[in-house]
């Protein structure tokens, strides 16, 4: 080979052929306009109105949260320190099994550090719910944790029964420390929150989340939610102040079922120990919904197109032997593969990208006009990481999808098995796997392109996981894609060296 | 069937199962249908335990072990589409209208064979389906002392969701042949095929508006064709009205085809 | 019925080209009609619409007095090669005229009975996808033959076929007429036309202009032409066109001459001493024939000459 064949040259042959077939053209602006349309579809198609009716708060920081606890407090001004020692937490133990809403359900064992039986001090703005506080609490099965906010939260020590809990407010931050014997004391960790008064509410609470059950049949998941009530003793409360305390619920618990507690909260005090009982939670309380994801539905019909498009960029080679031109022009098969590779990949992206964000800015707006406002719903914006990582991460999500067809076109040089394979491959997962109990679910999205679909996620998943996709991160989704089209590329570059064109 | 039209039709039938059975991708298709439906059943009657299942245990092991179906109407829908789509990628389509160049019978004809072909896959399909279930389920805890029978066609239930399931199959075959004719294209009527199959049931699960879950179950067409296989009532669509809903795809889908194919030059 | 193909002011438009403008002609029994044109001109065009695979615009097509799509047994009436790689690759030969024989209630041993004909028996059950062009288009006439029908239409058959093939195809066409057949065979090749028909039918840019015996319009197109064969081209050139023929050079020593009749030319020639070794009366071909019809320069009234046989 005298010539040196340039690879910018073949990047421009390749984009030419691309773009230079009218039916691929007109498919992949149709990849755009079914992706924004059937966004437009779902968003007109749904409607909420969790902000009345639901059980949440606006936080500090515009997020939905739930701030209901048994208080005793009092306000103090200025720079403080507050200590007390949690004699005993005597956590709720709710049933393994329960009917709950008229359906058998098991307990869900939370693992957040929000979750469970807590009891500690806090110094807050104010009682109003979703006001900013900061507290240090010992929680049944979390240690001691240093939270504020509803959002921080930080690990203390592992202990659990009874400890020395102790806050100091100097100036606009707050210092957590703990203690085992009152003397010896290891800060925890110090909070700058949201709004930090000259005067605020200062104390100690005894919070119990409510029991979540969850009901796993083959297709859909239910939940459903117990409210419990925990007890804590606090004894050696040191407070500089004279002043009596006030005790009341903060917040509004769920409804008990008849029998199952007297009241809300309650506080028995004698000799400098008080005994509180506590219902609610005092967290974070995200909404399953996640209306980005829900506005990018569209991407799934979009995807169909592009991964048509991807196989045919390969098999229309094959189809009066058109290959044997392309590959007499480059000799170097591979280098042909990786120019149609980039150039599909590329083109796929920018269209997975423009599909996308014309979603968001088409579907989110009417959304927001059926329901989907703060707190319940916090606005995306396009600035926001989340948003930005979805944005670009679904488009990767297309543009190696068309590329993983591209390779089953290069290997099977056969468009309708390609396609048929592709699709598939992205859809069937999904179906099957919300028959399936959520192991299985998860192995499938983590083994199969359909883990793709974990790309749209901009919040954390919930307990009820309704999608299969959820199960996973938007990175292993992506991953998993990426391993896929690599894999499928690699024997395709193999086949090719290997046979005849 | 003596009379000259009778004959002629029989003729076409003939010509079209020869191009079928003449085609080694028609056994390998067929086979593959099968195999996947099994394969597929099989495997989520498989992981199926009684020990995990949760009080109250009550799944449906009917729907289950019929499941595979969901996979394995690819390969049917393939070869639907390609009996239609590879006479114009090849231009047989010449030869074919100039032996038979009365086109209705020419649909017909394929329609016919492809949907005997079809139903004789489904049937084995669901036979093996429910043989597999028959044999893992008791081994899996199911067992009549926990208060589970075995799968049997005796059952009124079990039966009607085995014959649902074929004539599932069967107009499966006709929606995807008419969107052949319709489109004339292999890669485009295959994607549609397959979008229109697949596309919906992932589609209800990013609304969150029950209504619009529960509507577009009730209309898409492998959700309400397959309504037939639940006997516990859970399906949105009752079983027969489901089977309905198809029936409206593939008519549709025939019929648009068909004009096209009358009216149009045959490129 | 007489076997013929009838043409009637045929109009067929593709988007905005139209193909085929007002075509009229007929096809006869026990003659082979060569339906001459360049590529473009409309010749495929024509036999699809008589074949009924596009609907005309305008007119009509009779194949034996009929419109091909009301034919019961169309193979048994017509048999037609027009594309002879209209074949599924994966399905062997022998079974591609299987299907078509049970499509129309042809008997089974019609299939064995022309693959022997067209020399494909040893190859019948191999796959269509391995077959070169020249087998291809022994399998798309075998399948014309099929029906055994009196009406054959065959577009440029010598596709692709070696000097015997070719030589096969052009004695085979000639005895099916003599059968008593109507024969259509189509071509841009006309030097090929030439030996093989009787008949011919020219159109150019979709329309007739000519219709007449191959034997006629070779006549006329030769007119008075002259050929000279001589080493002094310049000078034969010159004398010749100074008494005011049109002179054309043909080769490297050959001048054809027209306007001046044979014996003039000898004589002029002669007078001049210009040598030359021949003297021959020109044969137009085919292409010179067409050359002059497109021009304008030959006129031809269609079915003029058509006075009965």
């Amino acid at each position: 080979m005298t010539a040196r064949e340039s690879f910018p040259g073949l990047l421009l042959a390749e984009w030419t052929k691309l773009r230079s077939v009218s039916r691929w053209a007109t498919t992949l602006l149709g990849a755009v306009a079914l992706t924004i349309g059937l966004g437009y579809l779902t968003a007109s198609s749904n409607r909420t109105d969790v902000n009345e009716y639901g059980d949440f708060v606006a936080g500090p920081l515009g997020e939905p949260v739930s701030d209901v606890f048994y208080f005793v407090h009092q306000p103090i001004t200025g720079d403080t320190t507050i200590t007390v020692r949690v004699a005993s937490l005597t956590a709720a133990q709710p049933e393994a099994i329960r009917r709950v809403g008229g359906e058998q359900m098991t307990l869900h064992k939370p693992d957040s550090p929000f979750a469970g039986a807590t009891a500690g001090v806090m110094i807050k703005d104010g009682t109003e719910p979703g006001s900013s506080y900061t507290a240090v609490v010992l929680t049944a099965a979390h240690g001691v944790r240093m939270q504020w906010d509803f959002d921080a939260d930080r690990k203390g020590s592992a202990s659990s029964g009874t400890r020395w809990l102790r806050l100091v407010r100097a100036g606009n931050t707050i210092t957590g420390y703990e203690s085992a014997d009152g003397s010896a004391w290891q800060r925890i960790a110090t909070a700058t929150p949201k709004r930090l008064q000259s005067t605020m509410e200062v104390g100690f609470y005894v919070s119990s989340s409510a029991a979540v059950y969850v009901s796993r049949v083959a297709g859909s998941t239910s939940t459903g939610e117990t409210p419990t009530y925990s007890d804590a003793v606090f004894d050696s409360v040191q407070l500089g102040s004279a002043t009596a305390w006030k005790a009341n619920q903060v917040g509004n618990p769920a409804p008990f079922a008849k029998g199952d507690a007297p009241q809300p909260g309650r506080l028995t005090e004698s000799g400098g120990t008080y005994t509180v009982t506590g219902v609610g939670q005092v967290g974070p309380r995200p909404l399953d919904d996640d209306i980005v994801e829900m506005a990018l539905f569209g991407v799934i019909a979009g995807l169909m197109a592009l991964i048509a498009v991807g196989v045919l960029f390969a098999t229309s080679e094959y189809r009066r032997g058109m290959i044997r031109t392309t590959f007499a022009a480059t000799p170097r098969r591979g280098r042909v593969l990786a120019a149609k590779a980039i150039v599909l990949g590329v083109t796929s992206f920018g269209i997975g990208l423009a599909g996308a964000i014309g979603s968001f800015l088409v579907a989110i707006p009417i959304m927001q006009s059926h329901g989907y406002t703060p707190p319940g719903h916090p606005s995306p914006s396009l600035m926001d990481g989340p948003v930005i990582r979805v944005m670009l991460l679904t488009a990767a999500f297309m543009a190696v999808v068309a590329v993983f067809g591209l390779g089953v076109g290069v290997l099977l040089r056969h468009s309708a098995g390609a396609i048929t394979l592709t699709i598939v491959l992205v859809l069937l997962p999904v179906i099957v796997g919300s028959m399936l109990p959520s192991t299985a679910a998860r192995w499938l999205m983590l083994t199969t392109l359909a883990g793709g679909l974990a790309t749209q996620r901009a919040k954390p998943p919930t307990i009820a996981l309704v999608e299969p996709w959820a199960m996973i991160s938007p990175w292993a989704g992506i991953t998993v894609v990426s391993a896929y089209a690599a894999i499928a590329l690699l024997l395709a570059w193999w086949q090719l060296r290997r046979r005849d064109a | 069937m003596t009379t000259a039209r009778g004959r002629r039709g029989l003729r076409a039938l003939r010509a079209e199962w020869t191009k079928l059975r003449t085609l080694r991708s028609t056994g390998w298709l067929l086979v593959l249908a099968i195999a996947t439906t099994v394969a597929l059943g099989f495997a989520l009657t498989g992981w199926l335990s009684y020990d995990d299942c949760q009080s109250p245990c009550r799944p449906d092991m009917t729907k289950l072990s019929l499941a595979g179906v969901r996979l394995g109407q690819v390969g049917i829908v393939i070869l639907a589409v390609l009996t239609v789509t590879a006479e114009y990628s090849t231009r047989t389509i010449q030869p074919t209208l100039m032996a038979m160049p009365y086109r209705l019978r020419v649909v017909l004809a394929k329609l016919g064979v492809l949907c005997v072909l079809a139903v004789a896959a489904g049937a084995a399909g669901v036979a093996g389906s429910l043989a597999a279930a028959r044999y893992i389920l008791p081994r899996n805890g199911f067992t009549p002392a926990n208060g589970f029978g075995a799968l049997s066609l005796a059952d009124d239930l079990v039966l009607r969701a085995a014959i649902g399931t074929v004539l599932y199959i069967g107009l499966i075959t006709l929606m995807s042949a008419g969107l052949g004719f319709l489109l004339r294209d292999t890669a485009g009527a295959i994607t549609a095929a397959l979008a229109l199959l697949y596309g919906s049931p992932v589609v209800a699960t990013f609304v969150t508006d029950p209504r619009w879950q529960h509507r577009i179950h009730r209309f898409s067409p492998m959700d309400a064709g397959l309504a037939i296989q639940s006997t516990q009532g859970s399906a949105e669509i009752g079983p027969w009205a489901g089977l309905g809903v198809l029936s409206l795809y593939a008519a549709a889908a025939v019929v648009a085809g068909a004009v096209v194919f009358r009216l149009r030059d045959a490129r | 019925m007489e076997p013929s193909i009838e043409v009637r002011a045929l109009r067929k438009r593709y988007r905005s080209t139209v193909a085929v403008d007002g075509l009229s002609f007929t096809v006869r029994p026990g003659e082979v009609t060569g339906f001459v044109g360049p590529n473009g001109a409309g010749k495929s065009t024509t036999m699809r619409l008589i074949l009924g695979l596009d609907s005309p615009d305008a007119g009509e097509a009779l194949v034996n007095g009929q419109p091909y799509r009301s034919l019961r047994t169309p193979l048994t009436q017509v048999g037609a090669l027009l594309d002879a790689s209209a074949l599924h690759p994966g399905r062997q030969a022998r079974d591609h005229l299987l299907w078509l024989a049970y499509s129309n209630g042809i008997p089974k041993r019609r299939v064995d009975e022309v693959l022997d004909e067209v020399g494909l028996a040893s190859t019948a059950h191999r796959r269509a996808g391995g077959f070169s062009l020249g087998m291809q288009q022994r399998l798309g006439i075998a399948a014309a033959l099929l029906g055994d029908p009196p009406v054959l239409m065959f577009d440029e058959p010598v596709n692709g076929l070696d000097p015997d093939g070719i030589v096969w195809i052009r004695g085979l066409m000639r005895s099916l007429a003599a059968q008593g057949r109507a024969i259509l065979v189509s071509s841009h090749l006309m030097g090929e036309l030439e030996d093989t028909a009787d008949h011919l039918v020219a159109i150019g840019r979709g329309r007739v202009i000519a219709d007449t015996s191959v034997a006629k319009l070779l006549a006329a197109a030769s007119k008075d032409r002259v050929e000279v064969a001589t080493a002094q081209r310049a000078e034969a050139t010159t004398v010749l066109a100074n008494a005011g023929a049109t002179v054309t050079v043909a080769g490297p020593e050959t001048v054809v001459v027209e306007g001046v009749g044979g014996d003039r030319v000898a004589a002029l020639l002669t007078e001049a001493g210009v040598a030359f070794s021949e003297l021959r009366r020109h044969r137009a071909t085919l292409e010179e024939a067409y050359m002059d019809l497109t021009r304008g320069a030959l006129e031809f009234v269609p079915e003029i000459e058509r006075s009965a046989r």
